[in-house]
């Protein structure tokens, strides 16, 4: 008998076949559906229907090709070619991958790459367990996938890809502990080139309180004023303030930007002016809450190393790392979105407990050790601050500052209790940030600490060992008080002062009430010398009376002070120097070694009361900048008349940069005649020095220019501190 | 004529554009200029203010009132940035920087808050008259700083006073220890001032009297702590050059419609 038909037997091939085509379109249309509906990482502008049906068409391709290597190669993949045939698709897709790694060919021929090598995995998954070493040419395999698919993202144009996409950003921010002085560099100061050899530079280091915010003048804050006080007390020594504050610096910042930037400039003294910060709960630096400071910047660092690896960095800068980021990243907004965000629970921790602000303290004691300078604390003080009996008592952190300094016999400088003698005063511009007047209260307490009366042996010693002189007298440029009238009106003021770096010129003594009435007295010397004013002159209306005594010196008639042959003497020792672009580039005025220019492009124009010496204004012309300044230089120079009627004026007139462009020439020269000078000006970026008089014949000032560094000096060197005054 | 033209020109740049320029330099005064851009915020409707311009306008004066900056400024000297920071400043009176300026009256009706949850206490309300202010060169303290001050507290750890303040250095003048105020209650303080006098009343209420000359002169300042003082009423009687009276206030009417 012949064996039935069964169309069962017939329908095997048939059914198999039909199968294989249905579940193939059903991938092909889940995968269109894809194509459709995921998300893609395109720019807004780009067509994305148009980039859907090409995806959609790229898809089917490579499912078209993933089912032939799957279903057609099983006759070729026998038990004896398996392993060979494998090795071989394993070898040649990597090949084809790294050729369109490595060369730029069209977008649609890299995607046919991966369609191949999509076709030879499908053929290694089908006959996976006849293949020997099936893991490594899996691994191969896979590589190869990856590598096609990098070649295929570069070739796709890099405007047409989402931003996230054409570049990932580094794993961790750069630390912006030492931005500041990258982008910044310190506040106002600039550190000294051509420093003296005695130069002791203090660096100020600590948050928004030493920066000075709010303030909008650098030179109002604390480290500016002890620049100051420094430059005017401490005749002959020479001291450069750096202000390296940067707000919410805490201790960790502090030895950060020790470490990483400050060391280099070889400080003398180091000012750490820190504990608030450390205090303010949660990590607002690192944004990593429940972990201190200190832990947090070590993890950065550990991140930034691993971010400089060069095998994770060649990783990171992939199009198909970018894009697995770019695709996890939107999953985990996609699952977690309307729950705000993951909240930390993590308890609210200070920055720095005392015990690690400790550590951190110990560790700049090390670091001063280390690097030879001095470190100094400063204690943050807040607005109307309490005694410091009661600050130490109830402050945690003034607890650990006293016992390191103590244990190291390092001076902390108390801000407290001067700024609490006056806490009834506006010293603040909020619970934290002192003012302008908060400031200069600081630097005294810092001035009398480190230098007036050195807090401590090992202060002085060192400071000595670097040429201070603490035997000098105690000098100010002027004596200021305010005192009670009643008393004044029954007693009278006496004032026991010298002027101890005078030579044997003429001095006077000039003492001023109230802004308003003046006295002079002859017979100022180097000499103490009783000068008083009688009871009856002080009749004033107010209860209390203000008086300011500053030394006059008469320099007539000595050439070495003469303003040229315009008839006038400085009664100051008066420095300056022009440099154009190509010549120095820069401007110094100084008044007796106080610097008083503004250091702006263009014509800086300083005015000093002829007789007195008081710098009564400085300003900068940008004419440069705008036509409008050199109207208004011209302005100026021509109002100083007027502005100070009954004076007799010098001008100091000096160019940085450029003083040509935008002026009206004719005019300034004019201007220029009418202070003495020839009526030249300086051609384009040369220098430019002009030290005149209102109403001096033309010619006669102190005047140069021309294509070189320009510095005159008016007076003697050997006399920058005639004026300053020791009181008894 | 062709030969002055340069310089005639130059003249007249020179005096349109320093009349309109927000921060030209007076050489007599001592208060910032206002900016003629923010001016402009003051003029618009509350609602149609966005966020920045309300906190230009808000940041201002005390905390908790705003004073209009063409009748309040600070000095050059506490010029400060935004840092998120509104920062406690002393204000002035401008028309009160002109010699001829004589104060007839000052009136406050205002409340102040109660004290933060941190426990920062700093209720302060400082009404300063006859005071003077003269600069000095960049970054040096000021050569001239002082006037009057009358300070109500409800702090803690400040007493109310009457005191007089050169710099640092005050001394005091009538002894308001005892005048202690009280949080989210309704004040009205009044100093009433003749040429060599000046009385103030609290609530109707008679606290005392100074006499000195000149009292009258002066700038006018207002300063008050971080904790918010609402200014409901604010009015300054003057006499000008010419002998006429005005008034002055300089409260923001639209905060007090819908706060900042």
């Amino acid at each position: 008998m012949e064996p039935k038909l069964n169309t069962r037997d017939l329908c095997p091939s048939f059914t198999g076949a039909a199968l294989d085509m249905i579940k193939l379109i059903i991938a092909i249309a889940a995968l269109a559906l894809t194509a459709a509906l995921a998300p893609l990482p395109l720019a807004p502008e780009v067509n994305q229907l148009q980039a859907r049906i090409y995806l959609a068409a790229f898809l089917a391709a490579a499912a078209c090709c993933a089912a032939l290597g799957s279903r057609a190669t099983g006759r070729l993949f026998t038990d004896h070619t398996a392993t060979k045939l494998g090795c071989l698709l394993a070898a040649l897709s990597m090949a084809i991958s790294y050729y369109c790694l490595k060369t730029p060919l069209p977008l649609a021929v890299a995607g046919a790459s991966i369609c191949l090598i999509v076709f030879a995995l499908a053929a290694f998954v089908r006959h996976e367990a006849k293949i020997a070493f099936s893991a490594a040419v899996g691994l191969l395999l896979v590589a190869a996938c990856a590598m096609s698919v990098e070649a295929t993202l570069r070739r796709v144009p890099e405007m047409t890809l989402a931003k996230e996409v054409r570049q990932t950003p580094p794993l961790v921010q750069p630390d912006q502990v030492n931005i500041v002085y990258k982008k910044n560099w310190f506040r106002g100061k600039r550190p000294c080139v051509d420093c003296p050899k005695d130069n002791i530079r203090i660096i100020t280091l600590g948050g928004s309180s030493t920066y000075g915010v709010p303030m909008y003048y650098g030179s109002l804050s604390y480290t500016q004023s002890l620049q100051r006080f420094l430059d005017e007390r401490r005749p002959g020594e020479h001291y450069e303030v750096l202000n390296a504050g940067v707000a919410a610096y805490g201790i960790t910042q502090v030895i950060a930007a020790l470490k990483e930037e400050l060391l280099k400039y070889n400080p003398t003294i180091v000012t750490v002016c820190s504990w608030f910060n450390d205090s303010a709960p949660n990590n607002r630096w690192y944004q990593t809450p429940g972990i201190s400071d200190w832990e947090a910047y070590e993890r950065h660092r550990a991140l930034q190393r691993l971010g400089e690896f060069p095998l994770y960095k060649k990783v990171r800068a992939s199009k198909l790392f970018a894009l697995s980021r770019w695709s996890l990243l939107g999953l985990k907004s996609a699952l977690f979105a309307g729950s705000g965000g993951r909240k930390s629970s993590a308890p609210a921790i200070p920055r720095m407990n005392p015990d690690e602000f400790r550590w951190g303290l110990e560790e700049v004691v090390r670091l001063g050790e280390e690097h030879n300078f001095l470190p100094v604390f400063v204690l943050e003080a807040m607005h109307r601050p309490d005694s410091l009996k009661n600050a130490k008592r109830f402050n945690e952190y003034f607890k650990q500052i006293y016992a390191v300094a103590e244990k190291n016999d390092l001076p902390v400088v108390d801000t407290i209790s001067p700024l609490h003698q006056v806490a009834d005063l506006w010293t603040f511009h909020d619970f934290i940030h002192p003012n302008s007047v908060g400031h200069r209260i600081i630097a005294e307490a810092m001035y009398h600490d480190l230098i007036a009366e050195p807090a401590t042996k090992r202060t002085r010693k060192f400071l000595e060992a670097r040429g201070v002189d603490f035997g000098k007298p105690d000098v100010r440029l002027e004596i200021e008080k305010h005192l009670l009238s009643d008393a004044l009106a029954k007693d009278g003021l006496d004032l026991n002062v010298r002027a101890p770096y005078l030579d044997n010129s003429p001095g006077r003594l000039e003492v001023t009430i109230n802004n308003s009435k003046s006295y002079s007295f002859d017979g100022l010397s180097a000499e103490f010398k009783k000068f008083s004013i009688p009871p009856a002159d002080f009749n004033t209306i107010r209860p209390l009376t203000d008086i300011r005594a500053s030394a006059v010196i008469d320099r007539s008639n000595n050439p070495q002070w003469a303003i040229g042959s315009t008839g006038l003497y400085s009664p100051v020792l008066i420095d300056a120097t022009s440099g154009g672009k190509n010549f120095g580039w820069r401007v110094l005025v100084t008044v007796d070694g106080q610097r008083i220019d503004s250091d702006g492009r263009g014509y800086n124009v300083s005015v000093i009361d002829a007789v007195q010496g008081d710098v009564l204004k400085q300003k900068h012309f940008d004419t440069f900048g705008a036509e409008a300044n050199a109207t208004a230089l011209l302005k100026y120079i021509e109002q100083l008349e007027t502005t100070y009627p009954a004076r007799k004026l010098i001008v100091v007139v000096a160019v940085k940069t450029d003083g040509r462009h935008n002026v009206n020439k004719a005019a300034l020269g004019n201007a220029f005649k009418s202070l003495g000078g020839s009526g030249e000006l300086p051609q384009a970026m040369e220098s430019f020095l002009l030290i005149g008089t209102p109403g001096a014949a033309p010619g006669t000032a102190v005047e140069e220019m021309g294509r070189k560094l320009v510095h005159k000096i008016i007076g003697s060197t050997a006399q920058e501190y005639a004026r300053l005054l020791e009181e008894k | 004529m062709f030969r002055f033209f340069p310089q005639l020109f130059a003249l007249a740049c020179t005096a349109l554009l320093l009349s309109s320029s927000a921060e030209a330099d007076s050489a007599q005064s001592v208060l910032i200029p206002p900016n003629k851009r923010i001016l402009s915020y003051y003029n618009k409707p509350f609602d149609s203010l966005n966020r920045k311009e309300r906190w230009l306008i808000g940041v201002h004066g005390l905390r908790g009132t705003p004073l209009h900056r063409r009748e309040w400024a600070v000095r050059q000297i506490e010029r400060t940035v935004n840092r998120q920071i509104v920062p406690i400043r002393t204000y002035y009176l401008r028309a009160s920087e002109n010699p001829s300026f004589r104060v007839k009256e000052i009136t406050v009706n205002f409340v102040m808050k109660r004290a933060g949850a941190n426990g920062y206490d700093d209720r302060v309300l400082d009404i300063s008259f006859a005071s003077e202010y003269v600069p000095a060169v960049a970054g040096r303290p000021p050569l001239v700083d002082r006037g009057y001050t009358f300070r109500l507290s409800a702090a803690n750890n400040i007493a109310s006073a009457f005191f007089y303040r050169s710099d640092l250095t005050k001394v005091s003048l009538l002894p308001l220890d005892s005048l202690k105020l009280i949080p989210e209650k309704e004040y009205t303080v009044v100093l009433k001032f003749e040429t060599d006098s000046v009385s103030f009343m609290l609530n109707n209420k008679n606290i005392g009297s100074y006499s000195s000359r000149e009292l009258n002169t002066g700038m006018i300042a207002l300063t008050g702590g971080w904790i918010p003082i609402t200014i409901n009423e604010l009015k300054i009687s003057a006499l000008g050059a010419d002998g006429t009276e005005a008034e002055y206030s300089g409260l923001v009417p639209q905060f007090h419609r819908g706060g900042t």
